[in-house]
């Protein structure tokens, strides 16, 4: 049985003509290939899709989440996936073209080698991961611009979905010149996006309770309002290292492969063959590095913020409230101040002069990187800030369900504040969730703006809800809200808005007295409460 | 005259797979101009092409051709650079334009650098005379026009030696007398070896002809000295002669026999193509008598 010839490359002694010496122009011709591959691949129709696919992802996950931007930098990697995936797919039916189109004997007879031609393909995918680089960019670039933009990116973050592009690609080649079947990539393609979409979900917990799943590649931005970015503790770097030791080692094998296949020179294969080791060796340091548990320090410093979130809060007083964040986040103050001031307008002036100034302070659900086991020292549904606090999260936005989610948050929250005022220093308010004045602190929520009364609208209308709330979170100390009153509110709503203004500022401590029905609520409003148990 | 010095030397090159001995050791030698390979299917015509072109290496023998000796990577590497390979079937890649697919080969043939290679694939396309549709892709050429795609990548950087396989085959008559046109010019100071089932294009053509037949090299010679192997075994007869080992009636209403005619039989002047039925049927008649 005979086989095909290849070659690798060779001494200057071979034909040089123009005076260029074979090495030089067999490099020359490597990366002339690998410029027309890379076009190729550029207008590949998978390539196409996923560009745009990917572009709508990022608009997508940018619209709806806070311009926090060391956390949108973890969102841009789902969004590149499908660029990894096109990648993978378009550069394996690309090193498979000769033999799925018999042409196997006229590239045989041509003189640039198998290694250099594998070269070629791997060079080929470095403008797609340039095109991701471009979106990812754009992207942030986009949120930075955002008002209340706040944080810095980290760049291992936002390379991560760059290496995922190159690993992509060097896994396509791979393939290509182990198996000649097109139909192995669309394979592996598909176990790979089952086995990383389970590892993010199982990760987006929070990586020290499982920090093998960072041996997966997707790895999601765990869905809270995002924290300083020293407490988030991400082993970004590890895990970028991680991912191109992977990507080199698929190169190296695929290069040792050609060379094995072309019976080249044992320097050459030698040479890949070092070159996997080490990145093998590197990808098996980073893999080990990145599933440590979390430091003791960092674990302490989060259940610390978790327990006594004031303490790391800095605070500032705007017009009628006090606004305490977390260092670095004061710029989002801004976004939050309409919704803030629009809530004390809709209230009775003399009213709102006794509960002013409401504090409005910052809160991210950090308790979810804390293990399991560890008590957080909060009993379920009693914050661990104290009674007079507006929470509210960075989860801020320009249109979309979080952001209004995140509206009716807090304005709903200073409404409580405001019909529910201490009557005296360390004085629990008195905030009853089923009476009347849940009813009033609800519709003045919704004064705030249209953002807000959609999002009072979306949770009062969830079917899964029990009992209404803005943030599923126990421990972020946010009032709770009877279902009955939630739907009174939106009947209220829906009224003429200085009608129902007049009715309530003139029996203004009736209606926000915590003994008040929703039932005599409805006598004084002269509407029909629905139906149904207070709670 | 004298003869010209051989370009291609092949020494008893012997290649089996499996079972099957496509070449067994078959030796000639092939001089600048155009030289026709001809055999019938199996032949192993295919497959000594694949060893001049440098595809594929025998089992044993050698093969030197532009004084270079492929089995040392170097001079193998000196011999593509020198060679056009024109395969039975190039494997088009069907969604590149004709421009495009040549150039992808002249990148593969190590023609680095850009504005250089693209004179050259266009040269070569206008040569072939695909100039007008060099920005067509391919699936929307006709089959002669990608057959004229084939030879064009095979004529980039102006080889020396020029191994075609089949290039004919499936064209029609007007195409293939344009494809003679241009072979008979690139033979003109190069060596062409034209495999073919096609006698007539051997006579229109060719120089130098080899015959294989099972593997082996059954003739090497001129296209005369084929002819000539039929002299005195080509006659025609009213009816078919049950002697011969092939006979077909003519346009004139005779028959034409080969074989060994039958005494004061009408004897004809005998073709290349009387020449190579000959060979091969008379191969055919000892196999059967052994």
């Amino acid at each position: 049985m005979t086989t095909a010839i290849e070659h690798d490359d060779r001494s200057p002694a071979a034909g040089s003509p123009g005076g260029v010496p074979a090495g030089a122009r067999s490099r020359r011709s490597m990366l002339a290939l690998a410029a027309v591959e890379s076009g190729r691949l550029l207008r590949h129709p998978a390539v196409l899709a996923a560009t745009a696919l990917s572009v709508w992802l990022l608009w997508r996950w940018g619209r709806g989440t806070a311009p926090v931007l060391h956390y949108a930098d973890i969102a841009t990697q789902v969004p590149l996936a499908p660029l990894a995936g096109a990648a993978l797919l378009a550069t394996n039916l690309a090193v498979l073209r000769p033999h799925r189109d018999g042409a196997v004997d006229l590239y045989g007879a041509t003189r640039l080698s198998l290694a250099r031609r594998t070269l070629a393909h791997l060079l080929s995918v470095l403008p797609l991961v340039a095109l991701g680089g471009i979106l990812v960019v754009a992207d942030l670039a986009w949120l930075a611009s955002m008002p209340g933009s706040v944080g810095t990116p980290h760049l291992a973050e936002a390379a991560t979905g760059l290496a995922l592009i190159a690993l992509g690609g060097c896994l396509g080649v791979l393939l290509g010149r182990l198996v000649r079947s097109v139909a192995l990539a669309p394979l592996v393609l598909v176990a790979l996006a089952f086995g990383s979409l389970t590892l993010a979900e199982l990760q987006i917990g929070g990586h020290d309770q499982r920090p093998w799943t960072w041996l997966g590649t997707l790895l999601r931005a765990p869905p809270f309002d995002p924290p300083p970015a020293a407490l988030l503790g991400r082993p970004a770097t590890w895990h970028l290292v991680y991912l191109l030791g992977i990507g080199v080692a698929l190169a190296a094998l695929a290069l040792w492969r050609s060379l094995a296949q072309a019976r080249a020179r044992r320097r050459a294969q030698v040479a890949a063959a070092m070159v996997l080791v080490a990145a093998l060796a590197a990808t098996a340091a980073a893999a080990v590095v990145q599933t440590r548990p979390t430091s003791s320090a960092l674990a302490e410093r989060r259940l610390a913020v978790v327990r006594n979130p004031a303490a790391e809060l800095v605070c500032q007083r705007r017009g009628p409230a006090n606004y305490c964040v977390f260092a670095g986040f004061e710029p989002q103050i801004d976004l939050w101040e309409p919704t803030v001031r629009a809530v004390v307008a809709a209230v009775p002036p003399a009213a709102a002069a006794r509960a002013l100034p409401v504090t409005v302070a910052h809160r991210v659900g950090l308790h979810r990187l804390i293990d399991e086991d560890v008590n957080l020292g909060v009993q379920e549904g009693q914050g661990p800030s104290g009674p007079m606090v507006a929470p509210v999260g960075t989860a801020w936005g320009r249109d979309g369900p979080l952001f209004e989610l995140a509206h009716a948050r807090l304005a709903a929250s200073v409404a409580a504040r405001l019909v529910a005022p201490t009557r005296g220093d360390g004085e629990e308010p008195q905030w009853t969730p089923c009476n009347a004045q849940a009813v009033v602190a609800l519709w003045l929520g919704g004064q705030a703006s249209p953002q807000a009364a959609e999002g009072i609208s979306q949770a009062v209308t969830d079917p899964f809800s029990e009992i209404l709330v803005f943030s599923h979170d126990p421990v972020l100390d946010d009032p709770q809200w009877g279902v009955r009153a939630g739907r009174f509110a939106l009947t209220l709503l829906d009224r003429p808005r200085d009608q129902v203004t007049q009715t309530l500022w003139r029996n203004w401590d009736l209606v926000t007295a915590p003994e008040t029905t929703i039932e005599r609520l409805g006598e004084v409003l002269g509407m029909q409460p629905p139906s149904g148990a207070d709670c | 005259m004298t003869t010209p010095a051989p370009t291609v030397l092949a020494r008893d090159l012997t290649m089996t797979f499996g079972r099957t001995r496509a070449l067994d050791g078959v030796s000639f030698e092939l001089v600048p101009g155009v030289t026709g390979l001809l055999g019938p299917n199996g032949a192993g015509k295919t497959t000594l092409l694949r060893v001049l072109a440098t595809v594929s290496a025998p089992d044993s023998g050698s093969v030197h051709a532009l004084g270079l000796d492929p089995r040392h990577t170097d001079q193998r590497l000196d011999m593509r650079g020198r060679l056009g390979y024109m395969p039975q079937e190039p494997g088009f890649h069907a969604r590149f334009t004709a421009f495009e697919f040549v150039d992808y080969v002249a990148i593969l043939k190590e023609l680095h650098q850009r504005r250089a290679r693209h004179q050259e694939v266009r040269r070569v396309l206008e040569l072939v005379g695909l100039g007008a549709v060099r920005g067509k892709q391919i699936k929307a050429l006709s089959g002669g026009m990608r057959r004229r795609v084939a030879l064009a990548q095979a004529l980039l950087g102006d080889p020396d030696l020029l191994v075609l396989d089949e290039p004919i085959a499936g064209l029609d008559p007007e195409q293939r007398l344009r494809f003679r046109e241009l072979v008979s010019q690139l033979g003109e100071g190069r060596t062409v070896l034209l495999s073919t089932h096609q006698t007539e294009d051997v006579v229109a053509l060719a120089q130098q002809v080899l015959v294989l037949h099972l593997g082996r090299l059954r003739f090497v010679g001129t296209p005369l000295e084929l002819a000539g192997l039929a002299r005195g075994h080509v006659w025609q007869s009213q009816e078919r002669d049950p002697g011969a080992l092939a006979a077909w009636r003519t346009g004139t209403g005779q028959h034409r026999n080969i074989g060994n005619p039958p005494p004061g039989a009408d004897l004809l002047e005998p073709t290349l193509e009387d020449g190579y039925l000959l060979l091969l049927g008379g191969d055919q008649v000892q196999e059967a008598a052994a």
